[in-house]
């Protein structure tokens, strides 16, 4: 279990103080993937890095299982290599001037172990990974994902409950991204470890996590598992950092059921309401849970009526601009593909239609 | 407890682990680099208050302001300062001009032999400037210098030159210069984006029009910076004025520290003059040096690298390329075949005979088995391998530890920046003001080491802990900090990341640096100088007392076995590089079947 508490940390440099993290606070069960997702310069590598010991928060409290391995208030601040990690850097940091097999079993060096279990160790990481056959070959001489593999097999040879990985896929080609991170996900069911990983890629994380904390401008956001945060987001910053969102202006002009109507310049629509009593508000749906709905729908509520403007032709569906009134959103409509200036009327899915308070900030992403 | 505030960080010293290690090695490395350059400066600065010639500072009875009365009152200090300053402008002028005009044309321009006039422009690297001074002086002093005989032969009476002039001294300073300048000034020249220049091309401009339009605007922050580089080493330097300045009573600054403490000279040495003279050359050193920096960091901004691996197109010198060639190949000559072949021909002569198929005959080696038999050469030999070994490692693994503990260490950013001005400070310390104060300080504490190597060697790195900082920084900069933080994340502790991780991945610029410093040790001349006595000669110091003792084909000789020994130190880098990487490629011949 991974448990932090009210980080905070903040540097200074010439031009005064910078806030990095603040109280970042989150808990990450034993034997799951928890993924810290966020915007570069949002902290998540920073907290990362809090966890690993490798930097030091100016307040807060970081425990590892029952080990309490940093807390301002009792001055504890354990070293790095001695937390009993494993990691996965963003580079790799495999090192060039061993083999393959002298890196793999450089984490053992401190264990005291007999020669032949530590070889039998290094071996075991290696068939984990795949490479046993390339124990003896010098670390220079490996491909990105053979790098990533061996980065892997250092990370675990130890065998830590913990594992952290920062970025561990975002130096590698699309394919080859794609199986590692399946190949990352069934190794970590398989061994148990609780992983802590790091991404600014939301598909990633998505694919990855058993739970994922968003975070933004040194704050978590929204913590939760990724079909929770990517459909029924708590945030707005959730809403549009996930995912393509349409936020469309209007005003809530009445009730339906356990959610809102709002009144937008498509059409009228309902959706469950986020935060705040003000009219102004924002309607959210993502651009696939709308269809095309029949012209004598036009006008019921949950239906939008409007002129295509742009269309884009993406192979398995369509990407649709339809105006109105000088706003836009953005459809995601399979089958014909519109003609641009034509009428076209869209119903979307009330169930996962949100409305949130208006904000002059511009959506992320 | 209930003070807490969020904004404040607050930790319990006691309780919380603050890396011991590299708190130590910060600790013991700011001591040993203020024992090396603040100690030596403390004790110039109280020597230069004291007035009692053929007294150490330690001896004095009584401070006094009457060295910076004389100083300032004497016109001989003016004369002083006139003689620096041309010398300095002349010789960086001179040094850079030649510099400038061989980058321009082996890096940018189609002459023909690129590669040789690049070798040759190099050479006067692995010659010592007081062995350079002494083949110079063999060729133009005014009684039997060989190319001022060969003129008076040939009618041309008026065209020599006499050698013990400033003007003398600024050929042969500038000379030695070009060389070091050519590697400072070469690589952006090699840089220079080609575009630029074809860009100037395409609009109409010439060659002529597009070289001083585009190729040297662009290239003024790092031209500028080598100036004035450049202009410090001439400010200090010893090795020229002291071969030829010295008899040719034209005194600049170094020479004449030099003169205050040498009794032969001025009856008592006065340490008192010295070190005031010292302390007016150091802030005239200090102020280049920090104009330096600020120009450095502007430099970067202007001519970068890309990643790109662009082959620059050269520029067609047309039918300038016959002529122009040809006069390279000419100064070239010059620079550095002449001088060599002359000392080498000095040193088979038993006495000076000008070359000739007639003195021929009376070549012999005599002058080698003399150094051998009569001077005890094995003990110089001893002496230097064993003082610039030392200095070299001991200068090398202290500036990786620096480099280190400026780049990583884990303390406040204010002291890591603090730990690379101290170590950068000893750059503006000129080497005869390093031997001065290192009389000082080893006449003062009772560290038994005056008149020994020891007393050289540890002078030696206070003179070149400066450069060789700035090398294991760029090296350690190339090293990325995951590789350390991986290895703390796999269990090992500060101690045991830098010995198994770190430092191995340094050993190629390890070697770089301590060769470098070697090399550079051997040449150095002014340190050794002030520092050697008749127990602890180094080659640099026998060659000067030989030359000074009218012993001149000894010198010679001597002077010849000393740029051998540098030009195979200096082949040295690229032959391990080699070799490096054939063991690599063994090794990786070896891990091929593992592959199937």
């Amino acid at each position: 279990m991974i448990f932090a508490n009210e980080l905070s940390k903040a540097y200074t440099g010439e031009r005064g103080s910078v806030r990095v993290l603040n109280a970042v606070s989150f808990e990450a069960a034993p034997g799951s993937v928890f993924t810290l997702l966020g915007p570069s310069g949002c902290g998540k590598t920073t907290t990362l890095r809090c966890i690993a010991g490798l930097e030091q928060p100016d307040a807060g409290e970081i425990r590892l299982g029952d080990r309490k391995v940093f807390s301002s208030r009792e001055g504890i601040q354990l070293g790095a290599e001695r937390r009993g990690l494993g990691m996965v850097f963003q580079s790799y940091a495999i090192w060039p001037h061993m083999t393959v097999g002298e890196n793999v079993s450089y984490p053992l060096d401190g264990l005291k172990l007999g020669r032949a279990e530590r070889d039998s160790r290094v071996q075991r990481a290696l068939d984990l990974v795949g490479l046993a056959a390339l124990v003896d070959r010098p670390a220079p001489n490996l491909s990105g994902g053979q790098q990533q593999r061996v980065a892997l097999a250092r990370a675990l040879v130890a065998e830590p409950q913990i594992l952290l990985l920062d970025e561990p896929l975002s130096n590698l080609d699309a394919k080859l991204r794609d199986q590692m991170r399946r190949e990352i996900k069934r190794l970590q069911r398989r061994l148990g470890v609780t992983a802590l990983f790091v991404t600014h890629d939301q598909e990633e994380a998505l694919a990855l996590s058993d739970t994922i904390a968003l975070m933004n401008n040194g704050e978590v956001v929204e913590v939760g598992p990724p079909r929770q945060l990517y459909d029924a987001p708590m945030h707005r910053f959730t809403a549009g950092f996930l995912g393509l969102a349409n936020f469309v202006p209007g005003t809530v002009v009445g009730e339906a059921g356990d959610g809102v109507v709002v009144e937008t310049a498509f059409g009228r629509f309902a959706g469950k309401r986020r935060s705040g009593a003000a009219p102004a508000a924002d309607l959210f749906f993502r651009p696939h849970k709308a269809s095309l709905a029949a012209d004598d729908r036009a006008g019921s509520l949950d239906v939008g009526t409007g002129t295509v403007a742009e269309t884009i032709f993406l192979g398995e569906t369509n990407d649709v601009l339809v105006e109105r009134d000088g706003q836009r959103v953005r459809l995601r409509l399979p089958g014909r593909l519109p003609r641009e200036g034509e009428r076209l009327s869209f119903a979307v899915d009330p169930e996962f239609s949100l409305v949130f308070e208006r904000s002059s900030a511009p959506p992320a992403a | 407890m209930s003070d807490r505030s969020p904004s404040k960080p607050r930790l319990r010293g006691a309780d919380v682990i603050r890396h011991p290690v590299p708190m130590l090695a910060f600790a013991a490395t700011v001591l040993v680099l203020a024992y090396l350059t603040l100690v030596p400066l403390a004790l110039l600065v109280y020597g230069s208050f004291i007035d009692e010639p053929g007294r150490l500072p330690i001896e004095a009875s009584a401070l006094s302001l009457q060295n910076y009365v004389q100083v300032v009152t004497d016109p001989a200090t003016y004369r002083l300062l006139a003689n620096t300053a041309v010398f300095t402008i002349g010789a960086t002028a001179l040094g850079i001009g030649l510099a400038v005009a061989f980058a321009w044309l082996i890096e940018r321009t189609d002459i023909w032999g690129r590669n040789l006039l690049l070798v040759g422009i190099v050479v006067p690297m692995a010659i010592p400037n007081m062995i350079y001074s002494s083949a110079w002086i063999l060729l133009l002093n005014p009684q039997n210098g060989w190319i001022n005989d060969l003129l008076r032969q040939a009618g041309l009476g008026w065209l020599t030159f006499n050698i013990y002039s400033l003007a003398g001294m600024i050929l042969v300073q500038g000379l030695s210069l070009a060389s070091h300048a050519y590697l400072l000034v070469a690589a952006p020249f090699k840089m220079l984006d080609p575009t630029w220049e074809e860009q100037s091309a395409i609009a109409g401009k010439g060659v002529a029009a597009t070289l001083w339009r585009v190729t040297l605007p662009s290239l003024k922050p790092a031209l500028l910076a080598a100036i004035i580089f450049f202009t410090v080493v001439n400010m200090e330097t010893f090795d020229v004025p002291g071969t030829i300045g010295i008899p040719a009573q034209v005194n600049v600054f170094s020479t004449m520290i030099y003169a205050a403490t040498q009794p032969e000279y001025s009856g008592l040495p006065d340490y008192g003059l010295a070190s005031t003279l010292s302390i007016v050359l150091l802030l005239a050193a200090a102020c280049l040096i920090w104009v330096y920096q600020r120009q450095t960091r502007h430099a970067k901004q202007f001519v970068t690298v890309t990643g790109k691996g662009f082959r620059p197109r050269r520029i067609s010198l047309g039918r300038y390329r016959l002529p122009l060639t040809a006069i390279a190949f000419a100064v070239v000559a010059a620079i550095s075949l002449l001088p060599v072949l002359m000392l080498i021909w000095r040193s088979l002569m038993p006495f000076y005979m000008a070359p000739s198929p007639k003195a021929l005959g009376l070549v012999s080696l005599k002058a080698y088995v003399d150094l051998f038999a009569g001077y005890d050469l094995g003990q110089v030999l001893r002496n230097t391998a064993l003082m610039s070994i030392t200095a070299g490692i001991a200068t090398t693994l202290l500036a990786a530890l620096v480099a280190w503990l400026v780049l990583r260490a884990p303390v406040p950013a204010g002291w890591r920046s603090m730990l690379n001005r101290l170590a950068f400070l000893p750059m503006a310390i000129p080497s005869i003001v390093i031997g001065l104060s290192f009389i000082f300080v080893y006449l003062t504490l009772p560290i038994p080491i005056y008149g020994t190597i020891w007393i050289i060697a540890i002078a030696m790195v206070t003179k070149y802990i400066a450069f060789s900082s700035g090398m294991m920084m760029a090296a350690q900069m190339q090293i990325s900090p995951e590789l350390e933080e991986a290895s703390r994340l796999a269990g090992a502790g500060w101690g045991r990341t830098y010995r198994r991780i770190t430092f191995p991945l340094l050993t190629a610029a390890l070697v770089n640096c301590f060769l470098w410093v070697v090399i550079h040790v051997v040449r150095e001349l002014a340190v050794a100088v002030m520092l050697y006595s008749s127990r602890s000669e180094v080659l640099s110091t026998k060659v000067w007392s030989l030359w000074l003792g009218g012993w001149v084909a000894q010198a010679s000789a001597l002077g010849v076995l000393t740029i051998l020994a540098l030009v195979l130190l200096l082949g040295l880098p690229p032959t391990v590089i080699r070799l490096r990487r054939k063991l690599r490629d063994l090794r990786e011949a070896a891990a091929v079947p593992a592959e199937a």
